[in-house]
């Protein structure tokens, strides 16, 4: 009787999921513009004309440049704050890390509106350095979270073994933190520019007259649905989940 | 019953043995004078004098929260001390940090690299130094072949027991022949018999190597058996600094006794010279009228078959409790006419079958294995 209910929620899931993304992977090869089945025929014609589409090789270039700018510069100042709290004695560490999880309950609308108005009442000109900065500040907690969750499980014997033996703080750092945490920080560093790449409300309201590929599509769907929005798609849905592999593969534990 | 025993001189804190150094002009390695660390209000050690000198090999030891892992992390630079002198060789340290102190620690956790190699494990300290590579080469090897670890060489750290890893620790330290060897509890973490193993091993290394070894343990067992010289620590105190035997058979405070080893103890008063156990069991001894405990160990006390003790014996009556078989002897608790419990300690070839609980019989010890402590 479990075994059914577990079987029927799995189908509803896999119904609402996954079936969805299949839809898009096969409209994205379909011959026919119309999103019917069954499929008429194979083509990557759709690729073509997407590569075509005025604004998409400029788009393409924005969300790669804002992703990897985004996982950088947070991954730096997320994995700096997480030493700093992990390693603090501050009794606050705890009201640290929820304060700079905060950007993570507030809804991304509200955020996206609030960084708009701050944006401009500060004379600041919106566009993709404005795109970073708010991703930086929605996506640096994720950082911070998975950094201080593998540093409270982390030996600072190793550490204090280290500068025992010789070794000066720099080159300890050099030496033997930062290689057992290499894994961890790069992982947090995909995960970010995965949802970097993914994000569309944040980035709508900073970016200004620019396009990414999320906006871009959202442009292209005002204009009706064609297959070279699930061609679009189809390739925003490769990379995050090429990354989120490898992100989940590095930070697994070793043990 | 009649008597005096020799009154023991107790000190709250014992001034360093110098007798136990090598020679009396000889210059400790360790030199801590007025140490003192708190943590928020808290005194993790207050006010250490301490003397270790080269060769020695010293057991800190007592109860967890007593200071003395604080009191180890002091002497490897990885805490600085609020107030006091920590020398080590005849140079004031107490500012330097563990990068330029002659000591190396083996921590409890072995603080192994994981993403190194046995062999870069042990060699790092010596990379750090500058030492050519065909020298580190050769120090690592030899430092392999004294803890057994030759064959694991190329292994990777996560690929080693518990016990392995502890080895490469301990050669790892050594590789750097520190003046003075810290071990903060480092074979807490093995099982008994490995535990026993790396005992022995460890001795036969300071054998071997000679150096300073400083351990923090709370295992009186291994305190013991390892080291000539054994601090007991108390709420941030050394309370007897002493060779083993003299800290079993002359504890300097109740503590002490009570920590180290079983003990028996009495409260009670001394009144012009006499103490009084019970109403019978009382016994002359000099020293101010006041409140003392009385110590005796349960494997100086025997059971009286028949007759009666000597003066130079106490004894009094009471009832057997309990009885458990302990392997190489046999414990009996027993309760005497005033509700205090006595553990009483008895080789297997003594008449234990006899004995019933509920039974009351007459316990005795020599009058001299008492020691009297002014509270």
């Amino acid at each position: 009787m479990n075994h059914r209910l577990l079987w029927a929620a799995a189908l509803v899931v896999g119904t609402f999921m996954i079936l969805p993304l299949l839809v898009l992977v096969f409209f994205a090869f379909s011959s026919s513009p119309l999103l019917r089945l069954p499929l008429e025929g194979l083509t990557f014609n759709w690729f073509l004309r997407l590569a075509e589409t005025q604004g998409f090789l400029g788009s393409l270039t924005n969300s790669l440049l804002i992703s990897a700018s985004v996982g950088i510069v947070s991954t730096m100042i997320g994995t700096l704050a997480a030493f700093g709290l992990s390693t603090g004695k501050s009794r606050f560490s705890g009201t640290y890390v929820s304060i700079l999880a905060l950007p993570l309950m507030v809804p991304p609308l509200v955020l996206g509106i609030a960084f708009l108005s701050y944006f401009s009442s500060l004379g600041l000109r919106l566009g993709l350095h404005a795109t970073v900065i708010a991703q930086v500040v929605t996506l640096q907690p994720i950082v911070v979270l998975i950094v201080v969750s593998r540093l409270s499980g982390f030996d600072w014997a190793a550490v204090d073994s280290a500068r025992d033996l010789g070794a000066s703080s720099w080159r300890t750092f050099i030496d033997v933190t930062f290689p057992i945490i290499r894994p961890t920080i790069l992982g947090a560093a995909l995960i970010v520019m995965a949802l970097s790449l993914d994000d569309f409300i944040i980035t709508f309201f900073t970016i200004g007259g620019e396009n990414t590929l999320p906006t871009l599509l959202w442009g292209m769907m005002r204009k009706g649905i064609d297959p070279r929005m699930n061609a679009c798609a189809l390739i925003v849905v490769a990379f995050t989940l090429l990354l989120g592999v490898i992100a989940l593969r590095l930070t697994r534990n070793p043990d | 019953m009649n008597m005096s025993i020799t009154p023991l001189k107790i000190q709250s804190f014992p001034a360093p043995d110098r007798r136990c150094g090598k020679g009396t002009g000889e210059r400790p390695i360790v030199s801590m004078r007025g140490v003192r660390k708190a943590f928020g209000g808290y005194r993790a050690v207050d006010n250490i004098n301490l003397e270790i000198f080269p060769g020695d090999f010293v057991a800190i030891l007592g109860p967890s929260g007593c200071g003395k892992t604080t009191l180890l992390r002091m002497i490897g630079g990885f805490l600085q001390p609020d107030e006091g002198a920590i020398e080590i060789d005849g140079v004031d340290v107490t500012k330097q940090g563990p990068a330029q102190r002659p000591t190396n620690t083996v921590f409890q956790g072995y603080g192994l690299f994981p993403h190194m190699s046995v062999r870069q494990n042990i060699g790092y300290g010596l990379k750090i130094a500058g030492r050519p590579k065909s020298e580190i080469d050769q120090i690592v090897d030899l430092n392999l072949g004294l803890v057994r670890m030759t064959e694991f060489a190329g292994r990777n750290i996560r690929e080693l027991s518990g016990g392995q890893q502890q080895r490469v620790a301990l050669a790892r330290a050594l590789a750097m022949r520190p003046k003075v060897l810290l071990l903060d509890e480092s074979l807490a973490a093995l099982d008994l018999k490995l535990r026993q193993q790396m005992q022995s091993e460890l001795r036969a290394i300071h054998q071997e190597i000679g150096g300073t070894f400083v351990f923090v343990t709370h295992d009186q067992g291994e305190a013991f058996s390892l080291a000539n010289k054994v601090a007991v620590m108390n709420k941030g105190r050394i309370e007897q600094f002493a060779s083993p035997s003299e800290i079993y058979h002359r504890p300097a405070t109740s503590f002490v006794a009570t920590f180290v080893g079983e003990a028996n103890v009495f409260k009670c008063r001394r009144d012009n010279g006499v103490i009084a156990l019970t109403e019978d069991a009382v016994f002359q001894h000099s020293g101010p009228s006041g409140d003392v405990t009385v110590m005796v160990r349960p494997e100086n006390i025997k059971l009286l078959k028949d007759g009666s003790p000597r003066a130079s014996e106490i004894s009094l009556k009471a009832k057997v409790a309990d009885k458990s078989f302990q392997g190489s002897f046999t414990k009996l608790s027993f309760i005497d006419d005033g509700g205090r419990e006595i553990d009483v300690n008895l080789g297997n070839d003594a008449d234990l079958a006899r004995i019933q609980i509920g039974e009351v019989v007459t316990l005795f010890w020599p009058a001299n294995s008492m020691i009297v402590f002014d509270e």
